[in-house]
């Protein structure tokens, strides 16, 4: 039976190309800017890791019925090593990187920041090559506010303009502010001001990251009652309302009270903390092992305490070992109650 | 003493979809095996005897839909028999091998009983099937038994009604199949909301569910009484918000009870420390080291140096704990009754692997609070979200945010440059799985169970356990093959049914290692108004 080997160190890579996250350290100052000047920032994607793949394999459509299965794409042979498929059922692989769609999808990852990929059809993919390189047009994604609007493309709040890099699939945008419904174009953008859409995104809103303005008419809250019950939630240095309530929450969310989740149950989380390199260190104890043999149907105890022994009669007892002496007397009666050994080691330990 | 407000204890019971029938010996599939030893035993164990003292506790817990479809699986119950039967093997040679270490010898047999205690409840008492236990304390009315999305699905990320109303109605399926009832309740995966999510869920006939205490805090418009007592959504769905001092306390790797130098080390376990050729029997089949289960070192301090674990010390401390968390809820309740001029309900929700697993004294910490809620005061009581809206029937209507209870409070845990790259192919599939349930409606045999196990694919692809994992970084080769493989196959019988051509042999293959929903019907998928 095949089973699975250890985990080696290296962890391995998806086969999708990975845009860097926003670091957690770097994202709130970038953040705090944004916020004040309400010009937007925009995290830029390491071309390396997009670069490193074929830009034909990235963007070649998959033959959408893998009718003549080629062997297995470098990709998918990826986990494979650390946990052998006994079973011959992943041959050929089904597994598409891209799906030749045309499309660019939106996603919140917090009040501040969206997450957005694409992914071209071939037709666009080479009319956007074609313009690249003949018209010196430049890949843009166009960043719209469309808070409460009926877009209809030229209508938007407030638009921005972010350059991305040919191999680029995806992207991290800083947009504006909490609470706003954003749209996101990917096109071609021109020398001349002209800006072509291949793909336009989903709408969508990113979440409330302050106190609700609204004050429902038939739930009058008293302000006085609002802001103690913030504090009672914790927030004791509060002295002012909703901006210090807001203030407090958004630190609360950010601190460890989160879910441990599954992480909890990793079994790899019951190694022991990892030290310094520079911490050397040395763990010795010692054990003793008591092992003998007698007649197979003998009653055999050890220090008063009866023991089982094998089928063949003989016996093996391990003792963890501390400092000092143990007399270990080991007495055998045979079935007949009728004979008895007695054999009794003495052993002294002692750390110097 | 006057009755001050409500207490609601939460614990959220999840394990992904973790089952290899392929492989005799595989490390995933401990975390069942050590979250029934540690958690849900001795969880059972609190139940049992609180029931028979008569102490009229009241306890939510989410049982999640792949945590009760493992539970209710022969093949793994079979592997925890034999977890357990080596568990006990191992504790009785820890006996005997530190007869001359007192220090260390009453804590082996602490364990030994304990491992000798969970396979009888676990075989004798409710043969093999722990579901039983969680039903029976259901239906004494001890237990508010809640569902969960069918694979823990992140829901906001999933930009798509269909594919999130699929996750819902699993899941209240499963729970129903399971559990005998209609759940009313559900834990909505790592409490991500998104305004839109309610509906679906008075759709699928769910009363009420959890929040995180930002996503009330924010609602508009503004609630009046914050997280102390529960909303109204438009949906018409109440959502009761986290508790923000009692998550605090509890939570907190600094702050929190957890931390407490008496309290068991999870660090220090006998899988790494012993010797080699003792301890190979019983760590992993391939020889290397993985935690059994057996510590016996306390936290001690900010030391390598542990001490030894001392159980009684430990459960003297729990107690103290437990009086501690009671008092502050105590003078929390009565403050806001004086400020709301209406009773307040504490909403304090946990993982519940956290009880036991991670805090190993957690679940005698539960026992004491409940013993102590029912005989040492009147402030306070411990209620079910069922019971709470039965007496308090009116509520303020509000939105509450998008948000979630992880990392910074939004979708970062799930949308970061580990894992982001996952949401490009489950759209895709969510999209295909919706073609496919459109365009088949009159299936042949085979292909209605093609179509029904295409929605198992997709299901398990979109445990929010994956991408979880690979934020965290540990175990992310399991979590990107595991969502690979899901889409691998989801992908192969969306091709294979375009063109007509399933294959039996590999598709029973599938069915026989992906067995959970038996019950799913592919025409969730399709679009309706």
């Amino acid at each position: 039976m095949e089973k699975k080997k250890p985990a080696p160190k290296s962890v391995r890579k998806p086969a999708a190309p990975k845009i860097a996250a926003s670091g957690a350290e770097e994202k709130s100052a970038v953040r705090k800017k944004t916020v004040t000047t309400a010009s937007a920032s925009v995290k830029k994607a390491p071309a390396a890791k997009s670069v490193s793949r074929k830009k034909a394999e990235d963007s070649k459509p998959l033959s959408p019925v893998p009718e003549a299965p080629s062997t297995p794409s470098v990709s998918y042979s990826q986990p494979q090593p650390q946990y052998p498929s006994p079973a011959p059922e992943a041959q050929p692989s089904y597994w598409q990187d891209r799906y030749g769609d045309n499309r660019i999808v939106l996603m919140i990852r917090d009040p501040y920041w969206c997450f957005v990929y694409w992914d071209l059809s071939a037709e666009k993919q080479t009319e956007a090559i074609r313009e690249l390189q003949q018209a010196g047009a430049r890949l843009m994604l166009r960043v719209y506010d469309v808070t409460d609007l009926e877009f209809d493309g030229s209508n938007a709040h407030r638009t921005m303009d972010i350059e991305v890099t040919e191999e680029a699939t995806n992207w991290y945008i800083n947009v504006w502010a909490a609470d706003r419904a954003y749209c996101v174009d990917l096109g071609l953008l021109y020398p001349d001001g002209r800006f072509v859409t291949l793909a336009r995104s989903n709408v969508v809103t990113t979440p409330r990251d302050s106190v609700s303005g609204v004050i429902d008419e038939e739930w009058m809250v008293v302000d006085e009652t609002f802001d103690r019950l913030y504090q009672a939630a914790g927030a004791s240095e509060l002295g002012r309302a909703s901006e210090a309530i807001t203030k407090f929450m958004l630190k609360r969310v950010r601190a460890d009270v989160s879910s441990g989740g599954l992480a909890s149950m990793g079994s790899e989380g019951g190694r022991p903390r990892q030290r310094r390199p520079e911490d050397f260190w040395l763990v010795v104890n010692t054990e003793l092992i008591v092992y003998g043999a007698t007649e197979p149907d003998a009653a055999v105890t050890i220090q008063g305490q009866p023991i089982r022994l094998n089928p063949d009669g003989t016996f093996s007892v391990r003792y963890a070992l501390p400092d000092g002496k143990q007399t270990i007397p080991v007495k055998a009666v045979n079935a007949a109650g009728s004979q008895e050994r007695q054999i009794t080691p003495v052993v002294e330990k002692r750390t110097e | 003493m006057a009755d001050h407000g409500y207490l609601m204890m939460v614990l959220h019971a999840h394990l992904p979809f973790v089952r290899h029938p392929e492989y005799d010996d595989f490390l995933e599939e401990d975390w069942l095996y050590e979250a029934i030893t540690e958690t849900y035993i001795p969880l059972i164990g609190m139940c049992e005897r609180l029931a028979e003292d008569g102490v009229p506790f009241r306890l939510t817990i989410s049982l999640t839909p792949t945590l009760l479809s493992m539970l209710a699986d022969p093949l793994l119950q079979e592997r925890y028999l034999s977890h357990i039967h080596r568990l006990i093997e191992l504790a009785e040679k820890e006996t005997e091998r530190t007869r001359w270490q007192p220090e260390f010898n009453g804590t082996a047999h602490m364990y030994l009983n304990r491992f000798r205690h969970a396979r009888w409840l676990f075989a004798d008492k409710y043969h093999r099937n722990l579901i039983t236990a969680f039903r029976k304390f259901q239906d004494l009315g001890y237990l508010e038994i809640i569902t969960c999305g069918a694979t823990h699905g992140y829901l906001p990320l999933m930009l798509n009604r269909v594919a999130q109303r699929a996750q819902i109605a699993v899941g209240v399926q499963t729970h129903e199949r399971f559990l005998g009832v209609k759940p009313r309740g559900i834990w909505l995966a790592e409490c991500g909301f998104e305004p839109g999510v309610d509906e679906l869920l008075r759709q699928n006939g769910i009363r009420f569910f959890y929040i995180d205490s930002h996503a009330v805090f924010f609602g508009s418009p503004r609630p009046k009484y914050g997280i102390y007592a529960p909303i109204y959504t438009r949906g018409g769905v109440a959502a009761f918000g986290r508790d923000v001092e009692s998550s605090k306390q509890v939570w907190s790797s600094k702050e929190g009870y957890p931390g407490d130098y008496q309290y068991r080390e999870f660090y220090r376990d006998i899988g790494f420390d012993l010797e080699y050729e003792y301890i190979k029997p019983y760590i992993h089949g391939q020889g290397f080291r993985i935690p059994t289960g057996i510590k016996y070192y306390r936290i001690t301090g900010p030391t390598d140096q542990k001490e030894p674990y001392h159980p009684q010390a430990a459960r003297d401390k729990t107690a103290e704990h437990a009086g501690n968390f009671m008092f502050n809820r105590q003078k929390q309740a009565e403050f806001l009754h004086g400020l709301m001029g209406k009773k307040p309900v504490i909403v304090s929700p946990y993982d519940a692997e956290l009880y036991g697993h991670w805090w190993y004294e957690g679940p005698e910490f539960l026992e004491f609070l409940f013993r102590k809620l029912h005989y040492d005061q009147n402030d306070l009581r411990s209620v079910t979200a069922p019971e709470y809206l039965a007496e308090n029937p009116t509520l303020q209507v509000v939105t509450p945010t998008t948000s979630s209870w992880g990392y910074k409070g939004y979708h970062e845990q799930w949308l970061a440059g580990p894992n982001d790259w996952v949401y490009r192919h489950l759209h895709k599939a969510v999209e295909r799985m919706v073609e496919l349930a459109d365009s088949f409606h009159h299936p042949s045999y085979l292909q209605r169970r093609a179509l029904n196990q295409a929605g198992r694919e997709l299901l398990l692809a979109q445990s929010s356990d994956w991408a979880f994992i690979m934020k965290t970084g540990t175990m992310v080769e399991y979590a990107v093959k595991r969502t690979r493989d899901h889409l691998e196959r989801f992908n192969r019988l969306y091709w294979d049914l375009k063109n007509h051509r399933v294959e039996v042999d590999w598709l029973s293959d599938i069915e026989y290692k992906d067995n959970v929903f038996p019950d799913l019907d592919y025409k969730l998928y399709a679009h309706r108004a």
